[in-house]
């Protein structure tokens, strides 16, 4: 057995997909360490008690996109983690009428005209048809059209196998805009812009924007069943599952440098001044920090550094949280898991320029969801968290008190409107600016991807072509988080890909 | 359309042959004479005044300046001392030439960088992450070269003892009625020589008070084509001609590294701190070796003769020196190409410069080149020999 073979891996970050890492690698029998700079595991995923009583089970709500696979091989299930058998429901808000309501799978609609019905059957299907050959492409590591010939020849095929119609329609879309293949697809306006909010979260981007028919189409042929409990669930069973299997995880431990030696890693320096030797080190943080900042663009090959430099991250998320002492109810009493408001593809889009143009959208759009009672909150109370869509990063004049509250201040309203009532219901609420998620989870640009879902940062190119399949032109360097292929969400995709990259390296 | 230097409304008196050439979008003289060999004369055994203006220059000043020269350039400036000057190259990332040049240390932590080719947007690049300033003073700042053996007489009585002091590759500031020279003990011949930089507005009456102190020390102004000349004597390597910049080069196989074009010794790699841009690659090949080398070559003289003696013609010398690839031969096989070549009125010998093949490379190897007379292809013996072909003591004495 060779030296390295013995030697530490250290994993950076102890978010989903740095956990993720770390159970695969301790599972081959590799020594592991994985450093997390904040007190608890779980980065973006992570359980936080934002007001005595009241903890949020991570940032994110959507679970649809944690791999069951990788669940099966990570062996989570030994760990108390289970899919939930009934989808939530989404209730899609509508002024003065009845709400349409979606199951998080967005595969069964009511609330709408029965002929609608019909169609979104039909939208379904076609995603039912590409989902499978989408999904192989997403779930390994992404052929380079420069690379091996044969990935590429297996993709190319799966697709072609599709039949001429789906083929060309999935050609077709790629390019499009979100807003107009739901306006080629659907008819009504608040069931289309339902749909296509989840794909324009958290990307520079709204539905009117070249690309976003990619993100939704991505997005929806990648999710499964949703996890009990919520992300956090997720975060337990792999911290467990880590542990279990000998990896050693430590917190409060933020990495301030990574060290090279002859164009090779050295070794990490914690902020607190130990130093850790090692060859390998696994970087689950966002790739921007990882090159930029715990490297040094003046010590990356010049290519390299350009690159990283032009990697896109501009947030445009910010999180509400409240606290309330009630279910969120809807003006006819009926109690909401989840809730989208953004009436229209326009309100969307509008909402988006905002942040385009370094500013706060003052109607934002809201995606929510609901966790009632315990262990979220005090029996009958309930936490909600509302990703709001759109603010800048980079507001110009910068973020200060005034602009969070602001910004709270316009979120609530928003959601009262579809909730009346919500005001004498809250508890505490918690405002998290782009600029706060970027300061708290250490995310450059506040980006909740760890960089755009854009055409041009997707696939082969995630984070860049030199870096995209894991292993990066720095010796013993590897990336594995959101910023690699297949990107941001809760999947454990890229820390698993990453961590086989690296086996597959030794 | 090329733009007039400062100096050219002596130049262009002067000028008498109407050759010029773009040099950088300047126009340039080729000669000012009929022929090259009366300026050529003036380099080794008087002195020659060359405008070298189009050069490019760039001022580079700040706290982190040496720091950001020394990530950028592939010899580490750090420790070069101010009133000092270097000879150097840098590369990209690969470890392949992009141009080369000369950095001095004027004081007060600034420094001046010059360039065959435009560097500016290379330079940005990488300034952004550094406290500095990279200012362009390409077209704010004339140049001269004086180079001969009677420059330092010449300099002398144009501006005082300043240069006695100064040294080979020394850099000094020097007043000359009135305004401000830096005076620089470098140049491209080969031989004891200068070059004045100085504001565009000094340049007429820099011209002017070196011409006049020339007189007495045999001075001539001296076009491109002699310089051609001296600095293929003085194995010079001349990018765009002898080498591609690898930011111009087409293929892969353009691309030359410092080790291939004898610029080794300008390579710094054992540094602490941030490695240079191109570090690793480098490291690689100087531990790997490289696949190329750039030699002399001493080409016979007789077989150039006889080649000619056979189509009846007497032997012809072109009186300047040549420029293209020319292909060289060992045991009938191709192993590199000649790039530049000269008759050296001062050696009374033909050479040339030649990227050849690393193994072919040592000084004595017996090589052929190709030679055309009239319309016939044939091959001349060529010796591989250690440049600078020319070297007299004077040049650093
Ligand atoms: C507001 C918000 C809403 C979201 N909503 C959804 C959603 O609904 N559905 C969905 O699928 N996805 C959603 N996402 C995206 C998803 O949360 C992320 O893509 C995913 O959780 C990222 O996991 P990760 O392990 O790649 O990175 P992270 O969770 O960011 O983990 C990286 C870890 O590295 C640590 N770290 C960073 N720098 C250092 C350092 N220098 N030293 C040591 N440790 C360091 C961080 O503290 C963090 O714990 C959302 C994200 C946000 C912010």
């Amino acid at each position: 057995m060779s030296r390295e073979n013995t030697s530490t891996v250290v994993v950076l970050g102890g978010g989903h997909n740095g956990l993720t890492a770390a159970v695969l690698l301790a599972k081959a029998g590799r020594k592991v360490v994985v450093l997390e700079a904040r007190e608890t595991f779980g980065g973006l995923a992570a359980r936080e008690t934002f007001h005595p009583g009241y903890a949020a089970p991570g940032l994110h709500h959507d679970t649809r996109g944690v791999r069951a696979a990788l669940v099966e091989e990570l062996g989570l299930a030994r760990h108390g983690l289970a899919f939930r058998k009934q989808p939530t429901k989404i209730h899609l808000a509508r002024a003065g009428s009845e709400p349409i309501v979606l199951d998080a799978l967005h595969a069964s609609v009511s609330g709408v005209a029965q002929a609608e019905v019909e169609r979104f059957a039909q939208w379904r299907g076609f995603l039912g048809r590409v989902g499978p050959a989408l999904r192989a492409a997403l779930d390994r590591p992404a052929p380079e059209p420069a690379g091996e010939l044969l990935p590429l020849l297996e993709a190319g095929l799966r697709v072609r196998r599709l039949g001429r119609a789906d083929m060309l329609e999935l050609l077709r879309i790629l390019p499009m805009c979100a807003a107009d293949w739901m306006r080629d697809a659907l008819t009504d306006e608040r069931l289309r812009a339902g749909l296509a909010l989840p794909a324009v979260e958290g990307s520079f981007s709204g539905p009117w924007s070249a690309g976003s028919a990619a993100n939704l189409l991505f997005r929806e042929v990648t999710s499964g069943n949703e996890i009990e409990g919520g992300a956090a669930a997720l975060v337990d069973a792999l911290v467990k599952a880590a542990k279990g299997f000998g990896a050693e995880l430590r917190h409060g431990a933020p990495v301030r440098s990574i060290s090279l030696r002859a164009g090779r890693v050295a070794g990490v320096v914690l902020e607190s001044g130990e130093e850790l030797a090692c060859d390998s080190v696994l970087a689950t943080c966002d790739p921007k920090q990882v090159f930029l900042d715990l490297i040094g663009a003046e010590r990356l090959p010049v290519d390299l550094a350009q690159d990283l430099e032009r990697v896109r991250a501009r947030g445009t998320t910010a999180v509400v949280r409240l606290a309330l002492s009630a279910p969120l109810a809807l003006a006819d009493g009926t109690a909401v898991e989840a809730l989208r408001t953004g009436e229209s593809l326009d309100a969307i889009e509008r909402a988006y320029d905002a942040a385009k143009y370094r500013t706060v959208a003052s109607e934002p759009v809201l995606d929510v969801r609901v966790f009632t009672g315990k262990p979220h909150a005090p029996s009958g109370h309930s936490v909600a968290t509302a990703l709001v869509h759109a603010a800048a990063f980079a507001r110009e004049g910068g973020w200060d008190d005034d602009a969070r509250e602001k910004l709270g201040d316009d979120a609530v309203r928003v959601l009262s409107s579809a909730c009346p009532g919500l005001e004498a219901k809250l508890v505490a609420r918690e405002v998290l600016t782009p600029a706060d998620l970027s300061r708290r989870y250490r995310l450059t640009g506040g980006h909740i991807h760890h960089g755009e879902h854009a055409l041009d940062q997707l696939l082969f190119m995630r984070p860049s072509t030199a870096t995209a399949r894991y292993a990066t032109p720095i010796g013993g360097l590897f990336l594995g988080g959101s910023g690699s292929h297949p990107g941001g969400g809760l999947t454990c995709a890229p820390g698993a890909l990453a961590a086989k990259a690296w086996l597959a390296s030794r | 359309m090329p733009n007039a230097t400062p100096f050219h409304p002596r130049t262009q008196a002067l000028c008498q042959s109407y050759k010029w050439k773009d040099w950088s979008g300047y126009c340039a003289p080729c000669v000012y004479g009929m022929s090259p060999e009366r300026e050529y004369n003036a380099i080794r055994n008087g002195a020659g005044l060359l405008d070298v203006t189009p050069l490019f220059k760039y001022d580079v000043s700040g706290k982190d300046a040496a720091r950001f020269l020394s990530r950028v350039l592939s010899r580490d400036v750090r420790a070069l001392k101010p009133g000092r000057m270097t000879y150097l190259c840098w590369c990209d990332d690969h470890g392949k030439v992009l141009d080369d040049g000369t950095c001095a240390h004027l004081g007060d932590g600034r420094s001046r960088l010059t360039a065959a080719a435009p560097a500016l947007h290379w330079l940005m690049r990488h300034a952004r992450r550094y406290d500095v300033t990279v200012a362009d003073v390409s077209d704010e700042v004339a140049a001269l070269a004086l180079q001969g053996p009677t420059s330092r007489a010449i300099l002398r009585d144009a501006c005082g003892e300043v240069v006695d002091g100064l040294k080979f590759f020394g850099v000094a500031t020097a007043r000359i009625d009135g305004f401000e020279v830096v005076l620089s003990r470098t140049g491209y011949t080969g031989d004891l020589g200068y070059e004045l930089w100085v504001d565009n507005a000094h340049a007429l009456a820099l011209w002017d008070a070196l011409s006049a102190a020339g007189k007495r020390h045999n001075l001539e102004p001296v076009g491109l084509d002699a310089l051609d000349i001296s600095r293929v004597e003085a194995g010079f390597v001349l990018r765009g001609i002898d080498y591609t910049g690898a930011n111009e080069a087409l293929i892969e196989a353009q691309k030359s590294s410092p080790y291939e074009l004898g610029l080794g010794w300008t390579v710094t790699l054992e540094r602490d701190g941030e490695p240079f841009i191109g570090q690793a690659a480098l490291e690689r090949e100087k531990r790997e070796g490289s696949a190329w080398a750039l030699v002399g070559l001493d080409v016979d003289w007789p077989a150039i003769e006889a080649l000619y003696a056979e189509h009846g013609l007497p032997p012809h010398v072109p009186s300047a020196a040549w420029r293209s690839m020319v292909p060289v031969y060992r045991d009938g096989r191709q192993v590199g190409r000649a790039t530049s070549g000269t008759w050296s009125p001062t050696l009374k010998k033909n050479l040339a410069l030649a990227t050849v093949e690393a193994s072919v490379s040592e000084p004595g190897t017996p090589l052929y080149l190709e030679w055309t007379v009239e319309w016939s292809r044939q091959v001349v013996p060529a010796v591989v020999t250690k440049t600078p072909f020319f070297d007299p003591p004077r040049k650093r004495a």
